[in-house]
């Protein structure tokens, strides 16, 4: 990387800062949610971007990464842990048992599995209140509970995740084209229909009351109206933080193989690329981006429904991506700022998802390499810069009297 | 260097080479012709570790290859040029260069990895001229003077090349063919397969006659030059004589 590759980046945390100040000082704080929603949504996008534009591997199905993240999150950090801490392992395999189904394949389990593990459940949990992994709470009844505190749910969050991501991703990137979109495209729908099905994830209702997320000092994530300003940093940070990972790993020489890849998957094996190996490795970092996303705004957001699961979102994702020019991360980021933020203002309506089908539909046939590209930007920049001079030019000369005879004329004599 | 014995391979249940045993000495350029389908692709690509053989060993210096992956041949310096090229069309030269350099990422190796680069740019100038151009835009020739310094970045003792002169204006034919045989000076072994037999006997040191999965003959390039069969099919001797 060098100091060219550095500007926009330069440029975002002063347009970051340039927003905040206008917005504030316009007094049109309501801005603010959206944009930082819009934030949070980005990074899904920016991993999908490493995954789909530059190692060429589409995915429709990271809606379900981001719900695996925020669903797990909203979970951990709201649901009541303090029966489970204080019974058995018998009973915590019954009652994860009854939580996922009808079938009590917990009598499948060796009885004594706590037992041959050695570890009592109790201990387990003293762990975790040393580490200070469990806080109380209360739920919207106002009775005590004993959740997990969101810096822990994070961890847990984002590991499942990437552990799910590596499950999935090794037979699935075996597949290419059409066959791999099918199949992520199936993972999706899998993880929507486990959110309905799931009491623990509040079936349709989906989970409300997550706490804010208390980082250092002062700073929270939570959508108080007192912490928007504060919480547009936050997310416009993170987002930084990721977008200066996602450059660095495409400037590498990692980022070169994954091209590569793209290019054709034998070629680079005879380079000794491990095409796999490499594969696996963006999808899970995709993955963790998405989940990564829905952690946070969870967190911002208080609350998590089921719109969030379903397969159109994936779509939204992958269309804003083809829209922004799929290997340009930049592209891609103003992108999906500003289509995310238009479809969170509500501009588009009723027909939100429609407009993003057709997005992708129009970019696909017309502009198969997206909006923002240095080519379309060099001919604006001509072509304007011969307009001009020709202006120019036509004014001197009129100045000294010749007058250019009008082409129409012309062709009417 | 490179030895093959008995090799069986295919695809699936296809079995393509029928025990071929061919042998690359060291500093030698060898070449293996035949026609379409004999299998000569399939067996550059079984001794590249891209296909598994059924049967049969490859030893390179002196090592089994058995149990080595693709990756792992390409390290031990035995390095496929592919049928066809495949560039990578949307990178630029360059970082198809620098791709080829793959596998050497220690620290002290950047400076040796442009050093590298600049002898590419030595031995195929038109690549230091094209630098930041599309690998995609450059003509057949190009693309395979790209491939074949891609393949050098990895600074391979066995070169194997399929099909170089695929495709490719004769005059830039004997130009690559040139360079290969100045490379071979500087140390360079040379496993090459060709369909065009004139061209690839004529730098070849010795060479084997591959048709429907077996070696049909084989011996030094006087040799075959002069077999009357090998000269009928490959080399379009005597076809007068058939018409009669």
């Amino acid at each position: 990387m060098n100091i060219r590759q550095y500007l926009p980046a330069a440029v975002f945390l002063g347009a970051l800062v340039a927003v905040q100040l206008v917005i504030s000082l316009t007094g049109a704080a309501f801005y603010f949610t959206q944009i930082t929603m819009s934030f949070y949504y980005t990074i899904v996008v920016i991993g999908l971007c490493l995954l789909m534009g530059y190692a060429g591997q589409i995915s429709l199905g990271h809606a379900g990464f981001f719900s695996i993240g925020a669903y797990m999150q909203a979970m951990l950090t709201t649901h009541d842990f303090s029966s489970i801490i204080h019974s058995s392992w018998d009973e915590v395999f019954k009652n994860v048992s009854q939580i996922f189904g009808t079938v009590e394949w917990y009598e499948l389990i060796p009885e004594k599995i706590g037992a041959i593990l050695g570890i009592p459940v109790k201990l387990f949990v003293g762990l975790g209140d040393i580490f200070g992994m469990f806080v109380p709470g209360t739920d919207g009844f106002g009775n005590g509970i004993l959740s997990y505190a969101p810096s822990a749910a994070l961890f847990i969050s984002l590991l499942t995740a990437i552990g799910i991501a590596c499950l999935i991703g090794l037979p699935v990137l075996r597949l290419k084209g059409h066959y791999l979109a099918m199949a992520t495209l199936g993972f999706g729908i899998i993880i929507s229909t486990i959110v309905f099905g799931t009491k623990l994830f509040g079936e349709a209702d989906g989970i409300s009351r997550v706490p804010a997320f208390h980082l250092v000092g002062p700073l929270s994530i939570n959508g108080g109206m007192a912490d928007r300003t504060v919480n547009y940093y936050i997310a416009g940070i993170i987002l930084f933080i990721v977008l200066i990972v996602s450059m660095h790993i495409v400037a590498s020489r990692v980022g070169r193989a994954l091209r590569a890849i793209h290019g054709n998957e034998q070629a680079a094996g005879s380079l000794g690329i491990n095409a796999m190996r490499y594969k696996l490795g963006v999808f899970v970092l995709s993955a963790l981006f998405a989940a990564i996303a829905g952690v946070f705004l969870v967190h911002y957001n208080g609350s998590i429904g089921t719109s969030e699961t379903s397969v159109l979102k994936s779509v939204r994702y992958v269309s804003i991506v083809a829209a922004g020019g799929m290997d340009s991360i930049w592209g891609v980021v103003a992108m999906s700022m500003g289509l995310n933020f238009v479809s969170l203002r509500g501009y588009f309506g009723s027909f939100d998802e429609i407009f993003f089908a057709l997005i992708l539909v129009v970019t696909m046939l017309f502009l198969p390499r997206g909006l923002f590209r240095k080519e379309y930007l060099e001919v604006v920049i001509k072509k304007t810069r011969r307009l001009t001079r020709r202006m120019v030019l036509k004014r001197k000369l009129e100045k000294k009297g010749i007058v250019f005879a009008n082409k129409k004329k012309d062709d009417e004599k | 260097m490179l030895t093959i014995r008995n090799l069986q391979s295919g695809y699936h249940k296809l079995r393509v080479l029928k025990g071929v045993s061919v042998h690359v000495g060291e500093n030698e350029i060898v070449t293996v012709i035949g026609p379409n389908g004999a299998g000569k692709s399939t067996l550059l690509m079984t001794v590249a570790g891209i296909l598994k053989p059924f049967a049969g060993t490859v030893t390179f210096d002196n090592t089994d290859l058995e149990s080595f992956s693709a990756e792992k041949r390409v390290e031990a310096g035995c390095v496929l040029v592919p049928e066809g090229r495949r560039v990578f069309s949307t990178l630029t030269v360059k970082e198809n260069l620098e791709l080829g350099a793959f596998l050497r990422s220690g620290k002290n190796e950047k400076s040796a990895i442009q050093q590298d680069i600049e002898r590419m740019y030595s031995l195929f100038p038109v690549l230091q001229k094209r630098m930041k151009q599309m690998a995609g835009t450059l003509s057949g020739g190009e693309q395979q003077m790209l491939a074949i310094a891609r393949a050098l970045m990895s600074r391979p003792k066995l070169l194997m090349m399929d099909e170089p002169s695929m495709g490719i204006a004769p005059i830039i034919v004997s130009q690559i063919f040139k360079t290969i045989s100045m490379l071979r000076e500087e140390g360079l072994s040379v496993l090459l397969v060709e369909q065009n037999a004139k061209k690839a006997l004529s730098i070849a040191d010795r060479g084997y006659v591959l048709e429907t999965g077996q070696i049909v003959v084989s011996g030094s390039r006087e040799e075959l030059l002069e077999n009357h069969d090998v000269g009928r099919a490959y080399l379009g001797k005597d076809y007068s004589t058939i018409d009669e």
